[in-house]
């Protein structure tokens, strides 16, 4: 008696309020949802290959501008870790899988924790694939520069910096260097912590929710 | 192709809007209201339409879908605002009868109840109080029958417990 009851008063909800679609005019604001989602994705995927890009043109120059030896393997180096991330980037979004709204409710909760594991994988593991790599070749580049006037090297940057005094400035001096890495290392301790803190404040929370969902659906106990 | 799509797709919509927005409603909670959920089904069934394959009812694939958007909107994992963009040919009017006040407090009533269930338990719920069977609940949820069965038992009797003193 009381099953159908609640059945009643949960079918009679729908006649408070009276919907009305104009399919038509949907379609059309349907449509401009979904290309504003895609290019929404389409430049944050841009934005990403082109401050790689912009990275490779740099150390490209500066490659064949700087004549210190150990500085250009380290522009080297830095060009490859530049290609190698967009390499990565764009295989990490490959690897996740699309979100399918069709899948069943267990299904879909695989689905998004297995997402969220591989977001968190990454963000764990900036060490290893965005800070080391480019932390060794700015090492290189900074140890190698040598002083401009021994090479005989005046671009007009060194020309403009050397007629106001201020050659000091680079990293010639060993107390100059140890200058520059510090800055450099505190800035990689930094997108380390950013990244760990997003893995756990963001990424963790939403995994536990979804074991959490998941556990009760497996589960009869009550919580 | 692109019309026999827009017929099925207003006759999916016509024929489920209100059980859509029925469920949108338990699951809504700030910042998002009933109506940002129900049009964000509404997109999702519009993107999914064309993979859908027939292997099960077009209402239990709508239903599907209901679930996991508001599912997904209860885990917060839409982090864009796009969802509460809302559409402009979507229009929500009160009926202009006379609402059976008692009716109204008794649903609220219901909707307490159900906000007082864990998630899984109130996905099982709404899908039960709409009348669905226990083997399309199974097809929505990737659980099996039996164990929907057993569940159910215990999810109706805290429903019970919980409602029954309100409404006498």
């Amino acid at each position: 008696m009381l099953e159908q009851e609640l059945k009643n008063i949960w079918n009679s909800s729908s006649q408070t309020a009276h919907i009305s679609i104009e399919t038509s005019q949907l379609l059309n604001e349907l449509n401009t949802k979904m290309t504003k989602i895609e290019k929404v994705i389409r430049v944050r995927d841009i934005r990403e290959i082109a401050a790689s890009v912009v990275g490779i043109l740099i150390f490209m120059y500066l490659l064949f501008e700087i004549p210190f030896p150990l500085t250009k393997i380290g522009c080297i180096l830095s060009i490859l870790w530049f290609c190698y991330l967009i390499f990565k980037l764009k295989k990490n979004k490959g690897q996740k899988q699309p979100i399918d709204m069709a899948l069943s409710l267990s299904q879909q909760l695989d689905t998004q924790k297995a997402n969220m594991i591989k977001e968190a994988k990454l963000l764990n593991t900036v060490l290893y694939w965005y800070v080391l790599p480019p932390f060794f070749a700015n090492v290189l580049f900074i140890w190698g520069f040598g002083n401009p006037v021994e090479y005989n090297w005046f671009p007009l940057i060194i020309k403009k910096l050397s007629s106001e005094n201020m050659l000091h400035l680079l990293p010639i001096s060993l107390k100059m260097k140890f200058i520059y890495l510090s800055g450099i290392l505190l800035f990689n301790v930094f997108i380390i912590w950013i990244n760990k803190r997003a893995a756990s404040k963001d990424i963790k929370p939403i995994i536990e929710k979804i074991e959490r969902i998941k556990n009760q659906f497996e589960t009869n106990k009550s919580e | 192709m692109r019309n026999n799509l827009e017929v099925n797709f207003e006759q999916v919509l016509e024929d489920n809007k209100n059980k859509i927005f029925r469920i949108c409603s338990i699951y809504a909670a700030h910042p998002l209201e009933p109506q940002d959920l129900f049009q964000e089904v509404i997109f999702q069934i519009w993107k999914s339409l064309d993979r859908f394959k027939g292997k099960s009812s077009i209402n239990t694939w709508v239903y599907k879908i209901t679930i996991n958007v508001c599912l997904r909107s209860k885990m917060k994992l839409e982090k864009s605002n796009h969802i509460t963009d809302r559409f402009e040919s979507i229009h929500f009017t009160p009926v202009e009868k006379e609402i059976d006040v008692s009716e109204q407090e008794k649903f609220n009533y219901l909707k307490q109840c159900i906000a007082a269930l864990n998630e899984s338990d109130t996905s099982l719920i709404v899908l039960y109080l709409d009348d669905l069977s226990y083997k399309e609940i199974a097809l929505i949820t990737g659980l099996s029958e039996n164990h929907i069965a057993v569940k159910m038992k215990r999810i109706r009797k805290k429903l019970f417990e919980c409602i029954a003193p309100k409404i006498k």
